[in-house]
């Protein structure tokens, strides 16, 4: 009879602990699928189950125990996932190099993303990192010979920083100069609360002056350094990480971002990222050059003419566009030299215009004299419109030496 | 007839009472697991060793040390001791890095309802297809002793997994 019940007791003993055990399984294995990057603040439980025979009798199951203490019972081994901060940022829009801008230009705008590749919702603050003009070459993100260029000017009003609403990055197609962000933006300093395995597009915003010339490059870069998360508002930034201090029962945090080109620290972790990108002038580069060449006088008519009284000689002038962007809306204005007359009819090269109030208007009609000139003539317009890059155009016009 | 049902309402309130004394001391085995990770260190010649430290830092992509030791406390062999350690959530075993002197170590992929060798351990896809079971399919560890386990021997086991 006794050996009886001691066999019932033990079956209830093993009963219970199997129920517990089943209860273990249950909480280290809920159903649903495992994200990637394990949350900082995540426990991990770990606990070994032997079972084993006296004789041919199965004993009791034993669960480890994890604290060290036999008396209290088994308890997992557990520790705390940690704070691990890694963070990345890119220039978007590399494939066309540069962002292309004309001199006087406004709201000027090189896009980038911030990833959070950590486990961990973080803030992260911005700064815009200009260069010294005339400094360089810096490294660039663009295909050569792009990806190394020397720095020539700066934005010419305070450099902005904005940051997009939705907090999305642009999918595809991102158009550079532009707002590629999916929500409006924002002007801010920092990004808020971005949850890990996330994205977010931010701007540098410059103003390039009329001053700038063709070919021109502003070198700016996007540095991003991580903040508390968590929280309203702007969280304090994580200047050191908890590497080198003993770990605690909390979260700790520990650095393992790669080193962005305009980090602070060049070697190790430090809780930045940074990547550059640039801003190219492309302007128009007028030169104009000009000419005379006597085409006819009255003594040697059209064979090697001289310049004596009442010869016609032609003025070409030749606009050339040195520059890398067309120079529209090109109006070339002459006066009469002195000693000549305006040989009607003569202008070439653009719709002609005529003022007989040395300039101050041009709405004067001209008609032709004894030798084909009209005297009242003082200045003359050509309309030439559109110079192309690296195109030259000729506008000529020819008078009679008096 | 009346002793015998007193006797059997004994027993019915013994069973209803729960297991009381999970005190380990009075078990066999003493089972003691521990989690650590690898940390390099300058010795005091200045050459770079390798050190174990109670689990600390442990972030994405991590590996940790699970070690579990046995010790039979009592004055009977303990024999077909078998230990089991179901992989922890949020971690995934890495390959061949098992260790057990003495015992035959299995896995198991189905929740530790079967366990074999990783050469007969397989999955299917979607489409039916066989393939070999890989290490983030594991879901159990064990080790089965394979000589009894002496009173007052000891001894340990151990795996590495890295946190997703």
């Amino acid at each position: 009879m006794k050996t009886q019940r001691t066999d019932r007791i033990r079956t209830v003993r093993w009963l219970s602990t199997a129920l517990l055990f089943a209860a273990i399984l249950a909480m280290v294995f809920p159903a649903g699928a495992w994200a990637l990057g394990t949350a900082s603040g995540t426990s991990i439980n770990n606990q070994a189950t032997i079972s084993y025979n006296v004789g041919t009798i199965p004993q009791s199951p034993i669960a480890s125990d994890g604290d060290g203490n036999f008396g209290n019972g088994p308890e997992f081994t557990t520790f705390v996932v940690d704070n691990l901060v890694d963070l990345n940022v890119s220039t978007l829009g590399i494939a066309t190099g540069p962002v292309a801008v004309t001199p006087g230009a406004v709201q000027q705008v090189i896009a980038f993303q911030v990833d959070n590749e950590g486990n961990t919702v973080q803030d992260f603050i911005l700064s815009a990192i200009g260069q010294a003009n005339g400094s360089g070459p810096y490294a660039l993100p663009y295909g050569a010979p792009d990806n190394s260029l020397n720095d020539d000017f700066d934005s010419s009003s305070p450099v902005r920083l904005f940051v997009d609403d939705l907090g999305q990055a642009p999918t595809t197609g991102y158009t550079p100069g532009t707002w590629g962000g999916v929500g409006t933006e924002t002007e801010v300093g920092y990004i808020d609360e971005l949850a890990a395995d996330n994205s977010i597009t931010v701007y540098i915003v410059i103003d390039v002056a009329l001053t700038q010339t063709d070919g021109q490059v502003a070198i700016y870069g996007m540095q991003a350094q991580v903040a508390q998360g968590g929280g309203a508002g702007q969280g304090a930034a994580i200047a050191n990480d908890d590497s080198s201090s003993a770990d605690t029962a909390g979260v700790d945090i520990v650095f393992g971002d790669a080193v962005g080109v305009d980090d602070p620290d060049q070697t190790d972790p430090d809780g930045y990222h940074s990547s550059r990108g640039a801003y190219r002038v492309g302007s128009a580069a007028l030169t104009v050059a000009k000419v005379s060449v006597v085409q006819w006088d009255p003594v040697n008519l059209g064979a090697n003419p001289k310049a004596i009284p009442h010869a016609r000689v032609r003025y070409t002038i030749t606009i050339t566009n040195g520059g890398s962007v067309d120079a529209d809306n090109i109006v070339l204005t002459d006066a009469i030299p002195a000693n000549t007359w305006f040989y009607v009819g003569s202008v070439t090269g653009g719709a002609a215009a005529y003022s007989n109030d040395g300039g101050g208007t041009y709405t004067y009609g001209p008609s032709g004299g004894a030798y084909g000139e009209d005297q009242a003539v003082t200045n003359v317009q050509a309309t030439v419109g559109t110079v192309a890059a690296g195109a030259n155009v000729d506008v000529t016009f020819e008078v009679i030496i008096q | 007839m009346k002793a015998k049902r007193i006797w059997i309402l004994w027993l019915v309130v013994l069973l209803a009472i729960p297991a009381v004394s999970r005190a380990q001391s009075k078990d066999h085995i003493q089972l003691t697991s521990k989690a650590e990770v690898e940390q390099e260190a300058f010795n005091a010649e200045g050459k770079k060793e390798i050190n174990r430290v109670p689990a600390a830092k442990v972030v994405p992509g991590s590996e940790v040390i699970f070690t579990t030791t046995y010790v039979n406390t009592s004055k009977e062999k303990a024999e077909k001791a078998v230990i089991t350690n179901p992989l922890p959530e949020h971690m995934v075993y890495k390959e061949n890095s098992v260790q057990g002197k003495g015992t035959q170590i299995t896995f198991s992929i189905d929740n530790g309802k079967s366990f074999n060798i990783p050469a007969k351990l397989f999955v299917f896809d979607a489409a039916g297809r066989k393939f070999p079971a890989r290490p983030q399919d594991y879901t159990h560890i064990r080790w089965e002793l394979q000589t009894p386990l002496q009173p007052g021997a000891a001894g340990e086991v151990s795996f590495r997994a890295i946190l997703k």
